[in-house]
């Protein structure tokens, strides 16, 4: 055997640097990003650009987030973050999870059954694009101001793309994975379990997470706009109030929420759809 | 071992809603014996494939099957397409368990069969990887072992080494021929490519797309296998064929 054989047989050695040191490089660009942010407008409201007492700076609205004083109203009405937040996040997961759930048995049905699909499709085409802001009077009106209402109005937030997402997801399903299944004696049941599920979860859950960014909006705009409770109307409230470092730590709350919520799906998602990527 | 099975098109076509049309006519497609559907793109061998395969159905005339009427999926096939065989969220070994399965094995039969027939196709260490992580030749050995678990006696290929490099798909053939002389299945199958068509087939079956997809000729290859690409006498037919398929080009495509 000569040289140039062997030199085939052995594979030049890429280095490449771990996947681990990736994630620590975003992680300090993501806190770098952050840390310039806060030093500016902390240098901005010292500086005298800003008006502290309309937007408190870091050093104010920092240590009162976690002061345990990050409260609104009084004797009943009263309500910390933590409560608000609670109340909030437990809403956003019931009307997400609800409407995700009727999404989905509403994609099959429409898949399944093209006599339905033409009844259900135009419904759901029209109903879509109606903001969840604009149900909240309507809900109020029908259910009343409590924490049902609040579910109802994410679950219309979610419902309508959610299903046009899925029924999209299921129509792009290559046709030859459906052929193959029917040519492997797959039955009807077995299609949708081991076919055409897995085939759709990577988008179902892309889906999902703009799902989530959607109910997150509609319960905040919700709580605003008369359901009282939870964290947009703690917001509301302290506005009114006049207590800015609370309304400044109620709006960098929904954003640390939501994002972590986000990345959560986004981890739940590679799991179990990794084949994908 | 089961035998292969007959098919027999009787006055066959297919009409799309577009105006597309595919006339078959009369064809018998005898036991056991390798037939290559040979044309370009767009003459509709492939529609004939599905018609075979129960995933069409003809607008016009009748399928036999072992000489009665076929009606819906066809009984006791297997199809192998040119990619996406496998399903790409289960494993190797789970692609083929899933076949098994349907055939009344339990789970855990079924997938020691499958790891069985990966080890035969000389994948065992594959057993669970994902298609993704499998070059395109690894995936189709696959799918052919998974095809060959089916026992069918009528084997269906649409380009099934069209995507694989000049190499893998010799080393294919060899293994498809290998795989049809020990199972005594019906193999039909569709490609473009002269060689493969005139290495492989007892007849091929060459179609035309002008002025609409049909048959135009039958021709019967005798030449005994191993056959070697370079013999004068496959070289003959493949200048003949070549001359067909470029002056079908010609007319289709419009050149002058």
């Amino acid at each position: 055997m000569n040289d140039s054989v062997l030199s085939l047989s052995s594979p030049v050695e890429i280095r490449r640097a771990p996947r681990y040191l990736d994630a620590v490089r975003d992680t300090v660009w993501f806190l770098l990003a952050w840390a310039l942010l806060i030093g500016a407008w902390e240098l901005a409201v010292q500086v005298g650009w800003l008006d502290g007492r309309v937007l408190p700076p870091p050093s104010v609205t920092l240590p009162y987030a976690f002061s345990g004083n990050a409260v609104v109203g009084f004797g009943q009405q009263r309500s910390g973050l933590l409560e608000a937040l609670s109340v909030t996040v437990f809403r956003v997961s019931g009307g997400l999870l609800a409407g995700s759930l009727v999404a989905l048995v509403l994609a099959v049905i429409t898949t399944e059954v093209k006599l339905l699909r033409r009844l259900i499709l135009p419904l759901v085409q029209t109903l879509a694009p109606i903001s969840p802001v604009a149900w909240v009077p309507f809900t109020i009106a029908v259910i009343g101001i409590g924490g049902q209402a609040a579910i109802f109005v994410v679950f219309l937030a979610v419902l309508g793309t959610m299903t046009l997402s899925l029924i999209a997801a299921l129509d792009s399903v290559d046709p030859q994975y459906l052929n193959i299944a029917r040519n492997l004696r797959c039955t009807r049941r077995q299609i949708w379990l081991r076919v055409r599920l897995p085939a759709i979860a990577p988008s179902a859950m892309t889906s999902l997470r703009m799902a989530f960014f959607g109910a997150w909006m509609a319960v905040l705009a919700g709580e605003m706009a008369g359901i009282n409770s939870g964290l947009g109307y703690m917001i509301i409230m302290a506005q009114q109030m006049y207590n800015m470092p609370l309304v400044m730590v109620g709006v960098m709350t929904i954003g640390v929420v939501g994002f972590v919520v986000d990345r959560l799906l986004l981890l739940l998602g590679r799991r179990f759809t990794g084949w994908s990527s | 071992m089961s035998r292969g099975a007959t098919l027999g098109f009787r006055g066959l076509g297919k009409q799309f809603a577009g105006g597309t049309r595919v006339d078959v006519g009369d064809l018998d497609i005898e036991a056991g014996s390798f037939t290559v559907l040979l044309g370009r793109s767009g003459c509709g061998k492939s529609t004939l494939l599905n018609i075979a395969a129960g995933l069409q159905q003809p607008t016009r005339g009748q399928l036999l099957f072992d000489g009665q009427a076929l009606v819906g999926d066809t009984p006791d096939s297997a199809l192998i397409f040119q990619q996406n065989n496998l399903f790409p969220w289960m494993s190797a070994v789970e692609n083929i368990a899933i076949a098994l399965l349907n055939r009344g094995l339990t789970r855990a039969n079924a997938t020691q069969r499958a790891e069985q027939l990966l080890a035969d196709v000389g994948l065992a260490e594959f057993a669970l990887h994902r298609p993704a992580a499998l070059s395109g030749g690894m995936c189709q050995r696959i799918a052919l072992a998974r095809a060959l678990a089916l026992e069918p006696r009528l084997l269906l290929l649409d380009e099934p080494f069209s995507a694989l490099d000049a190499q893998t798909r010799r080393l294919m053939q060899e293994q498809l021929l290998r795989a049809w002389n020990t199972s005594g299945a019906t193999v039909l199958m569709v490609t473009h490519d002269l060689q493969e068509a005139l290495l492989l087939a007892d007849r091929i079956v060459l179609m035309a797309s002008a002025p609409h997809g049909h048959v135009a000729q039958v021709i019967e290859i005798d030449i005994p296998r191993p056959r070697q690409a370079r013999s004068d006498e496959l070289l003959d037919l493949q200048d003949r064929l070549d001359a067909f398929l470029t002056h079908e080009t010609r007319l289709a495509e419009h050149f002058s």
